[in-house]
């Protein structure tokens, strides 16, 4: 643990404000390499047939046109992204092996980067232009002309099932592409022995992360020295990485891929992409730096879409309110592939007990391919899924029993005096699920209190008419998962901290953040600690930036080899003044014997004499550095409950919400600031995917609102200021005794503000079942229900 | 076919024969490198691209580079050195009211337009403006403290830590 702090807990202002502020960033498509030329990508428009012909003929002769480039023409020069431990199949294998053959059954594809054959989703990439100019590789792509000879799509998840389904993959016996059952306890006895049973389906809609970057890549191989760097707008520049060296035959050692200023993630940019590979491919080929700048039909198209989960859950619950057991069986369309396998889907299972006692479940998750935009995680990454069919049913449970919901939801939650809390399910990683720190209760408590003192809670309508509910979740959070997070930590001969990191941010403030742990850590100036990411040939090995997990696993490894460094001084130091390393103190940037501080050198001094040929050099190891990967021994729980007020018009559907209450437990806080700026980015995509967001696809498999105008992601007059406190109950499971934050504040809103919602109409009676909550979706329940009572 | 551009961008004098169809945002961007100008649509939504035109704020990427012709354009680079500049960034760090820094430059320059227009700004004018941008990080609730702080109609948060 850290002793006294200076900048650790307080909020530091960032480090990386200035240059972004004006106009100086360094976003990918702002890197500009002298002969550089520009890509295209000619994608397909048809959802599922076969590549009949690609003619180039008409393109070829356009000026400018450097190269034009199809399947057939790469197919051989490629190994296909197979998935590979660099994207989370190293805890699969773990996962499984606790899990019974029948349990656990996962089929994935190979993915080629480019369509050799079968098209299987409107956006894949068929064709390449090369050319010197960015909007004649554009004009050129018009001329390409591609035969599809098309095959019956398949949208409907639950079709994708039935046995008379086209397959996507010829060779698969069916179009499952996942099954997964989990279960503790006596079910059979849980539902025997209910006074009531509830169950319901639920539906969260496929939505498309749509950072305000899209992704770009621009590929540079310089043939003298055979290097290629590859610079990407991604969130895990050291797996992007492995899978070069994999895909394209080359030792990672050649490669160097760099993540500069990325504008924004939210999980869209933490697989590898085909793009990043064929930028690659054909840089070295061509012997010239490419580039290629996503637009934002390509981004809905070609970026992973994420949620898209229909739950069927029930609930048995006793007189009282009390959950006996809960049964769920899910089904997820993962559109034409599953890159990152059961993370979506296990998180979902994982989380779905949430904060509530829950002595006997039964869940299964089953995941069928269709001609859609591959599923991966997106920020909540399958726990939004899980607390919208677990805090939904909790209502319709409540009201089924004449209970107010919030207090079934506090009858339920894990006490206190239970913690540590064992689930009785495994997490992703294969390790027993256990609520390691929390105070669930005292969370729920002190939104309460702030909701009855924000606002008038027995007011139904207000002045204009308008229906007014209230609605509550609660939700954990598996933060910080492993495998590791690697730090760097040096003491130049300036004395100045250098600190490169793993971890790869895409706007949470690393610059700043690890600063301020380097810096208390080593009781320096902030000022004198420089932060670098996203570079590999900054740090030999890293995960990335997702997942919750850099402030608890990279902050780990921060803190470690900063500790390091400091017992390398203190010994050395001590050594040459002969006394024990014990009696020496640190403080800002000063050495000195405790209770004597006129003896003294500084860090500088020490780290010069650890320069190779240095004094210290020849008796301990050369400089003045420590690298720590560190790996967590699990995850650690996050948790915390969200209240929605909200005002609802029965006559156009549209939905306000006038107050928005969130308490959350991540421990101690490393810079209140940010974390709060992450938990509000966090609601508003929550309440973005409750009330707006939802890509559609038609029967044909042509997405239908691939475009901002269309796809509506929430915008300043629909977001309210929102009240924040927060729980620090610290984590035992690291040093610094911090648990994620960067997912959580969207994981909870679709339950909360659904539930309010159905709490504003009860006067009409209508049920919501999936979000988001369009106006028009809620104007046809609204119907549905008046139709229903005449 | 090429047309003349004869334009003022950020005190710079342009002369330029250019293609007619080269978009304001492409020719700051790629022909200029003012690559503080963002690009996150292209077609009008996310305000990414806003610039300052003869002192109104615009969207460069709908915005034909020949449309600018006989204007003054200035894109965040020409405000960042502007003395309006300084009150508004300084709100926006101290206020948290950018995450990744994408939509940023373009908030920035409508805020900066709005100051310098000389009108009585009052909270709903800062609205409107915020409104008209795309975040996908900060969740707005920073930004809107961050502008109003920057006009003087928000002090900040005195129960902040
Ligand atoms: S890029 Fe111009 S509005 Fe989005
Ligand atoms: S700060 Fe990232 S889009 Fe606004």
């Amino acid at each position: 643990m850290l002793g006294e702090t200076r900048y650790v807990g307080s909020s530091v202002l960032r480090n990386e404000d200035q240059r972004l502020l004006n106009g100086n960033g360094n976003f990918l498509d702002d890197i500009k390499i002298s002969g550089c030329q520009y890509i295209h990508f000619v994608r397909s428009n048809i959802a599922h047939g076969i590549v009949k012909s690609i003619d180039i003929s008409e393109a070829e002769k356009v000026a400018h046109i450097t190269k034009i480039y199809t399947g057939r023409d790469l197919q051989g020069m490629l190994q296909s992204m197979a998935p590979s431990k660099a994207d989370g199949g190293i805890f699969e294998e773990k996962l499984f092996s606790t899990m019974g053959d029948q349990d656990a059954f996962i089929r994935r594809e190979d993915r080629h980067p480019i369509v050799v054959g079968k098209v299987r989703h409107v956006g894949e990439i068929i064709a390449v232009v090369v050319g010197t100019d960015p909007y004649v590789v554009e004009d050129a792509a018009e001329l390409i002309i591609v035969d599809i000879e098309e095959i019956q799509p398949v949208v409907d998840p639950k079709n994708a099932l039935e046995a008379e389904s086209p397959k996507i993959y010829d060779h698969w016996e069916d179009n499952r592409s996942l099954h997964l059952h989990v279960r503790k306890g006596d079910i059979e006895a849980a539902f025997a022995n209910a006074h009531t049973v509830v169950k319901r389906t639920f539906h969260s809609g496929r939505i498309s992360a749509s950072p305000i970057e899209t992704r770009g890549v621009i590929a540079h191989f310089e043939d003298h020295n055979e290097k290629l760097t590859v610079w990407s707008s991604t969130q895990i520049p050291h797996p992007v990485r492995t899978y070069l060296a994999h895909s394209l035959n080359l030792p990672s050692s050649r490669i160097r891929v760099v993540a500069p200023d990325v504008g924004g993630g939210f999980g869209c940019k933490a697989i590898p992409y085909p793009e990043e590979i064929l930028c690659s491919l054909i840089s070295i080929q061509l012997k010239i730096p490419v580039r290629w700048i996503e637009d934002r039909l390509e981004h809905f198209t070609s970026s992973i879409h994420s949620r898209d989960q229909f739950h069927d859950i029930e609930i048995a619950m006793d007189a009282e309110g009390k959950i006996l057991g809960l049964r769920d069986d899910f089904l997820m369309d993962c559109g034409a592939s599953n890159p990152l396998g059961v993370v979506q889907p296990y998180n979902t299972i994982a989380h779905l007990a949430g904060c509530y006692e829950v002595p006997a479940m039964d869940v299964t998750a089953t995941a069928v391919v269709t001609n859609k935009v591959p599923l991966s995680p997106y920020r909540g990454a399958g726990r939004p899924e899980a607390v919208f069919a677990m805090d939904r049913i909790l209502d319709v449970a409540a009201q089924e029993l004449g209970l107010d919901p919030f207090d079934v939801r506090r009858k339920n939650l894990v006490p206190s005096e239970s913690m540590p809390y064992s689930v009785g399910i495994n997490y992703r990683d294969g390790a027993p699920i256990v609520y390691d720190s929390g105070d669930f209760p005292k969370c729920f408590d002190t939104a309460v209190e702030l909701l009855q003192s924000s606002c008038d809670t027995d007011r139904r309508r207000d002045e204009s008419g308008r229906y007014i509910g209230l609605g509550a979740a609660t939700y954990v959070e598996g933060t910080g998962i492993g495998p590791f997070e690697g730090a760097l930590v040096r003491v130049d001969e300036t004395g100045s901290i250098h600190v490169a990191i793993g971890a790869c941010p895409q706007g949470q403030g690393h610059e700043t953040v690890f600063a301020q742990v380097a810096a208390d850590t080593l009781s320096v100036d902030i000022e004198d600690v420089k932060v670098v990411t996203g570079d590999t040939d900054a740090i030999p090995y890293g995960w990335g930036t997702l997942a919750s997990r850099s402030a608890v696993v990279a902050g780990s490894a921060v803190y470690e080899a900063a500790t390091k460094v400091l017992q390398k001084v203190k010994i050395a130091v001590a050594d040459e003044w002969e006394i024990s390393p014990d009696d020496l103190l640190a403080q800002h940037g000063r050495i000195f014997v405790k209770g004597t501080p006129a003896k003294e050198t500084t860090l500088e001094e020490v780290a010069e004499k650890f320069s190779p040929g240095g004094d210290y050099a020849q008796k301990f190891t050369p400089g003045l550095e420590e690298q720590i990967y560190w790996e967590p021994p699990t995850v650690t729980f996050a948790s915390g409950v969200h209240i929605a007020r909200v005002a609802v018009d029965a006559d156009t559907g549209a939905v306000e919400i006038l107050t928005y209450i969130v308490v959350h437990d991540c421990g101690p806080l490393l810079n209140p600031q940010i974390v709060d700026g992450q938990i509000a980015g966090g609601v508003a995509k929550g309440i973005g995917a409750a009330l707006f967001e939802e890509i559609c696809y038609d029967d044909n498999g042509q997405p239908m609102n691939p475009n901002l105008m269309d796809y509506i992601l929430p915008t300043n007059d629909t977001i309210p200021d929102l009240l924040i406190e927060h729980l620090e109950t610290p984590s035992p499971l690291n040093p610094l005794g911090i648990k994620g934050v960067g997912e959580a504040g969207t994981i909870p809103p679709p339950a909360a503000i659904a539930n309010a919602i159905e709490n504003a109409l009860t006067e009409i009676g209508v049920e919501i079942n999936k979000v988001p909550v369009s106006p028009k979706y809620l104007l046809n329940q609204i119907q549905k229900t008046k139709e229903a009572k005449l | 076919m090429k047309v003349n551009l004869r334009t003022q961008i950020n005190d710079r004098e342009i002369d330029l024969e250019i293609e007619p169809r080269l978009l304001l945002s492409d020719l700051l961007r790629e022909h200029l490198n003012f690559t503080g100008t963002h690009v996150g649509c292209s077609y009008g939504v996310c305000g990414a691209c806003t610039v300052i035109i003869d002192g109104k704020p615009a969207r460069s990427c709908l915005t034909l580079a020949i449309q600018a012709n006989n204007c003054s354009v200035r894109t965040i680079e020409g405000v960042a050195a502007s003395s309006t500049f300084d009150r508004v960034s300084s709100a926006f760090h101290q206020e948290h009211g950018l995450q990744c820094g994408f939509c940023t430059p373009g908030i920035i320059c409508s805020i900066v337009a709005l100051t310098e227009s000389g009108k009585n700004i009052a909270e709903e004018d800062i609205d409107k403006v915020v409104d008209g941008h795309l975040c996908r990080c900060t969740g707005y609730v920073n930004i809107r403290k961050a502008a109003k702080k920057a006009v003087g109609i928000y002090q900040g948060d005195e129960n902040a830590r």
